[in-house]
């Protein structure tokens, strides 16, 4: 019998995002779906004590958490801006577990409709910013040098819009080489 | 035994979902829906229940007792048979028919899966489907030896195993899976793991999710169907290579 | 062209600077203003300004006048009238207080809340990148 391979470390390095699938928003409802659950929840938790594993991402949450409470009553601007709504600081924070690990992690503010953005600002002229609110549909807007422009895709809870992850990561590329021929 | 003829006189089946996730029109919230589905819905689930996504938010003031601030928003509703062994669910993300045991056969549930599902089209107006996904909880009862330890093997064609044998029993074990069909693009999520020992039965959870994440027209129910039928091809031949005939021919017993 | 009380001319001339005060700390970086600052309130549809320049001494002279002192002010955002305007939108002079101005001419969908964000956070990016940052 072939040796088996360690599952446990395969789910906590490769299958994480799969993991957190397996936890979140099931539409199952027997008693043994919530033992899966359960199950599945003890190998998260433990990865994320992991500080190899999931420090920096435990550090972002941890400061969406802190704004989120910053920014908790309503007026938190001096004006009338709507306190930051429990239900985007959890999507935020799933958006966050769901991040790949080679896009970095984004910095958070507060948004006046209580809803969060999600920004990724290498620079005054490249910059990627996302909105998260009640749903599951986010809006977002980028500007490359001269070029810009928005959208909306939706996130299903567990895995980044793939055209999001193109986004972010085209304003960290350093462009394309452009090759001339004689 | 081909795919799709796997038939068992005992299916230890637990739970059966179908999710099929959609892209649906901005700005409409579920809990509007409650009133029409549940006019077309009623006479075969008169029972309703509203699913919501809770925040609590504990704040501790230094000097001050902690102050407890709940959220609600509700992400589905939830229609039930009188006997709440069959429901269909209408989520913020798309739509869900589940069917707990006694379970019979896809074939029996697919015409009210259709029926259903062309109610939440009719009514929610979603613009297209994301994904299909078709679940199945398995509850399998393994009897324990005489002389333990149990040997898994016995029962499990992929199973886990522990570094030292001799040495080492388990107390539980978690094991996922996730892999991609080459031919269709299909992936499927296996997850085993046992609950605590029942009597002298041990019980194994094997849970497999077949799915589909291609876009496909909502109103297009062949294309659908046959989307269903493949996921449940899959699903079945995952069933069968995990567990040894030993472990089979158990549900082939009245 | 009318004056205001403030004195200031009822029309936001192009060259004038706008300031956004800013209060919170995640509405900046070392570089510069994020998008967040100017996106604008829902209630009240506009963006609060104050045509005040970019100096800090003025800047805050300003802010003591205006505000309930409920926040504390900790950088400022200011930008050209003429690339507000730029960015699709407009700035309409608003007293009292004195040198308040809004931020107006966001696009609102009521029938898609989220792509109207979008293009509001198109706008607000712009004019984060077109705004120096003065730290106070």
């Amino acid at each position: 019998m072939p040796e088996p391979v360690s599952t446990t470390i395969g789910i906590c390095c490769i299958g994480y995002a799969a993991i957190q699938g397996g936890m979140r928003g099931s539409s199952a409802v027997s008693p043994e779906a919530q033992t899966v659950r359960f199950a599945v929840s003890a190998v998260v938790e433990r990865a994320e004590r992991s500080q190899a594993l999931f420090g920096d991402k435990a550090a972002a949450i941890s400061q969406l958490q802190a704004m989120a409470i910053e920014c908790a009553e309503p007026g938190w601007d001096g004006d009338e801006a709507s306190a930051i709504n429990p239900l985007a600081v959890f999507i935020a924070e799933n958006f966050v577990r769901a991040l790949p690990n080679f896009i970095p992690l984004p910095e958070f503010a507060p948004e006046p409709d209580g809803s969060i953005s999600l920004d990724w600002l290498p620079s005054r002229h490249r910059l990627f910013s996302i909105s998260v609110g009640t749903n599951n549909r986010l809006a977002y807007a980028w500007l490359d040098g001269a070029d810009k422009g928005h959208a909306v895709a939706r996130f299903d809870g567990d895995r980044i819009p793939q055209r999001v992850v193109e986004g972010i990561s085209a304003i960290f590329s350093h462009g394309n080489a452009s090759i001339r021929t004689a | 035994m081909a795919d799709n003829k796997l038939t068992l006189l005992k299916a230890p089946i637990i739970e059966a979902v179908l999710d099929i996730d959609c892209d649906m029109p901005p700005g409409k919230e579920i809990s509007t829906l409650e009133p029409a589905a549940h006019e077309k819905l009623r006479p075969q689930y008169p029972k309703v229940r509203r699913i919501f996504v809770q925040t609590h938010q504990i704040e501790t003031p230094p000097g001050e007792p902690p102050k407890l601030k709940l959220h609600q928003a509700v992400h589905g509703l939830q229609f039930l048979a009188e006997d709440e062994k069959q429901l269909v669910q209408f989520r913020a993300q798309g739509f869900s028919f589940n069917r707990l045991a006694h379970y019979t056969s896809l074939d029996d549930y697919l015409p009210e899966i259709e029926r259903t599902w062309k109610i939440f089209v009719a009514v929610a107006a979603p613009v297209q489907i994301r994904s299909v996904r078709l679940r199945y909880i398995n509850r399998i009862m393994l009897p324990m030896p005489e002389k333990p330890p149990l040997q898994l093997e016995d029962y499990l064609k992929v199973c886990p195993r522990l570094p030292d044998e001799e040495k080492l029993t388990f107390t539980g074990f978690l094991n996922q899976h996730t892999a991609i069909e080459n031919e269709t693009g299909n992936q499927v999520h296996i997850v085993l793991t046992n609950q605590p020992q029942v009597n002298n039965m041990l019980p194994l959870i094997l849970d497999i999710t077949a799915e589909n994440n291609a876009l496909a027209d909502v109103e297009n129910w062949p294309c659908l169907l046959a989307r269903i039928q493949a996921l449940r091809d899959l699903k079945n031949r995952v069933f069968r290579n995990t567990l040894t005939e030993k472990c089979l021919n158990q549900f082939q017993q009245p | 062209m009318g004056m205001l009380p403030s004195g200031l001319p009822d029309i936001v001339g192009d060259d004038e600077e706008v300031t956004r005060f800013l209060t919170q700390s995640s509405h900046y970086n070392t570089v510069m203003p994020r998008p967040a600052a100017f996106l604008p309130d829902p209630k009240s549809r506009n963006k609060s300004v104050f045509r005040c320049g970019a100096h800090p001494e003025r800047i805050r002279e300003i802010w003591e006048k205006t505000t309930n002192f409920q926040q504390t002010l900790k950088a400022a955002a200011v930008c050209k009238t003429a690339e507000v305007r730029n960015a699709g939108v407009d700035v309409i002079a608003k007293e009292p207080p004195d040198a308040h101005a809004n931020i107006e001419g966001w696009p609102w969908l009521a029938n898609d809340p989220e792509l109207q964000k979008a293009k509001q956070k198109e706008i607000a990016a712009v004019i984060a990148q077109k705004s120096a940052l003065v730290m106070l």
